[in-house]
């Protein structure tokens, strides 16, 4: 429920202040942007499943956020920065798929 | 999604990837409120990223937008400004003529002088041409198309064609010609440039109108018709159909050539 509440707040707070991203954090802003639909996804799913868990929800968010800001960072260094994002998608849009496929199985029985 | 490999290894993989990351502890019924506020603010955070990311390609987008516009501005700008510049020297030639009409006039060498001058302005483009004219019309094929694996294309009017119909009419007496409204003169190129004809670096689409002006237009007509130009526009039309007539116009006007082609015989 607070988490619920939160992503209005944000969502709100994002409209009104129209917060600009530093010219540095912009190639991370994809990453991040998949990063946290998938803590979304994975709380929706966990809550249908009834086994949310405050505590997992902060780690996982703040933790899928860190790992690949780091991945790409590192690619970055290494100048294999797009080959890492594109690593980073591909592994959070499976993530992604597969916690919304468990959501429509709980929703539509399907 | 583990039964699409048989492979053990990418099995472990994709499960271990797309792992539910909260089964492996229970739901927590007693959470303490640090734990809470973590939970809301990152919440916040997200919804935060998420709302940046939206606004961020947006703006980027405007920006990219607003550029663009700029950039059209300052080409119709600059437009406007050639057009103005172009009617400036139309205005300063036609001023220029009446100066020098108005200054040979009065005395017998400045009136000769002033005789010759129209007479090699109207011969070299430089101004208007009025007298009894006829027209060359060439047109494609109507079934032209260019032939398979190569740049050879069949039935459509080329350069030279116009070239040599040109040639043929200034053979014929023409005083003066036009191609669709461009004055030809001494220093006028005739090219093909892809698929289009250009005269004098303006493109052309066909028809092809060649307008001349001769004394005896009906002479020149006839004369053209039986040398070189009109066997060859002949010998186009049975080969390859491409479209063509000749005819007598009456008293008509030819415009005088382009300002820029003015100035570049002007350099040399």
């Amino acid at each position: 429920m607070i988490p619920a509440i939160g992503l209005i707040v944000g969502i709100l707070l994002g409209l009104i202040l129209h917060p600009t991203v530093p010219l540095w954090l912009q190639p991370y802003l994809p990453i991040a942007v998949v990063a946290a639909l998938d803590a979304v996804f994975g709380a929706l799913r966990s809550v249908l499943d009834g086994i949310f868990n405050d505590r997992i929800f902060v780690i996982s968010f703040l933790s899928n956020v860190v790992v690949a800001a780091v991945i790409v960072f590192l690619g970055d260094q290494l100048g294999v920065g797009s080959q890492m994002s594109t690593g980073v998608v591909v592994v959070l849009s499976m993530r992604i798929f597969a916690n919304v496929a468990a959501i429509r199985r709980h929703l539509l029985k399907a | 999604m583990g039964q699409l490999s048989s492979n053990p290894s990418l099995d472990s993989l994709l499960s271990d990837a797309v792992a539910s990351d909260y089964e492996s502890a229970g739901a927590d019924r007693h959470t303490s409120p640090i734990i809470k506020v973590l939970a809301a603010s990152s919440a916040v955070l997200l919804a935060l990223v998420f709302i940046a990311a939206v606004v961020d390609k947006r703006e980027q987008s405007a920006q990219v937008n607003s550029t663009r516009q700029a950039l059209i501005d300052r080409i119709q700008a600059a437009d406007k400004r050639v057009a103005q510049a172009q009617k400036d020297v139309t205005q300063s030639n036609v001023d220029l003529a009446a100066a020098e009409s108005a200054h040979l006039a009065g005395t017998s060498l400045g009136e000769q002088a002033q005789k010759r001058l129209e007479v090699l302005r109207k011969a070299t483009g430089f101004s208007e041409l009025f007298g009894p004219g006829l027209q060359v019309t060439l047109d494609d094929a109507p079934n032209a198309g260019s032939v398979p694996g190569s740049d050879i294309s069949l039935g459509k009017v080329q350069d030279r064609d116009v070239q040599s119909v040109v040639n043929g009419l200034w053979a014929s007496g023409a005083t003066g010609i036009a191609i669709n409204g461009q004055r030809l003169t001494a220093l006028s190129a005739i090219r093909n440039a892809g698929e289009a004809i250009l005269v004098d670096y303006r493109p052309l689409s066909p028809p092809y109108r060649v307008v001349a002006i001769s004394p005896s237009a009906d002479a020149t007509a006839g004369t053209f018709r039986d040398g070189v130009a009109g066997l060859m526009l002949e010998e186009l039309s049975n080969k390859y159909g491409v479209v063509w007539n000749i005819a007598t116009l009456g008293d008509i006007t030819l415009p005088a050539a382009s300002s820029s082609v003015n100035l570049s015989g002007g350099k040399q």
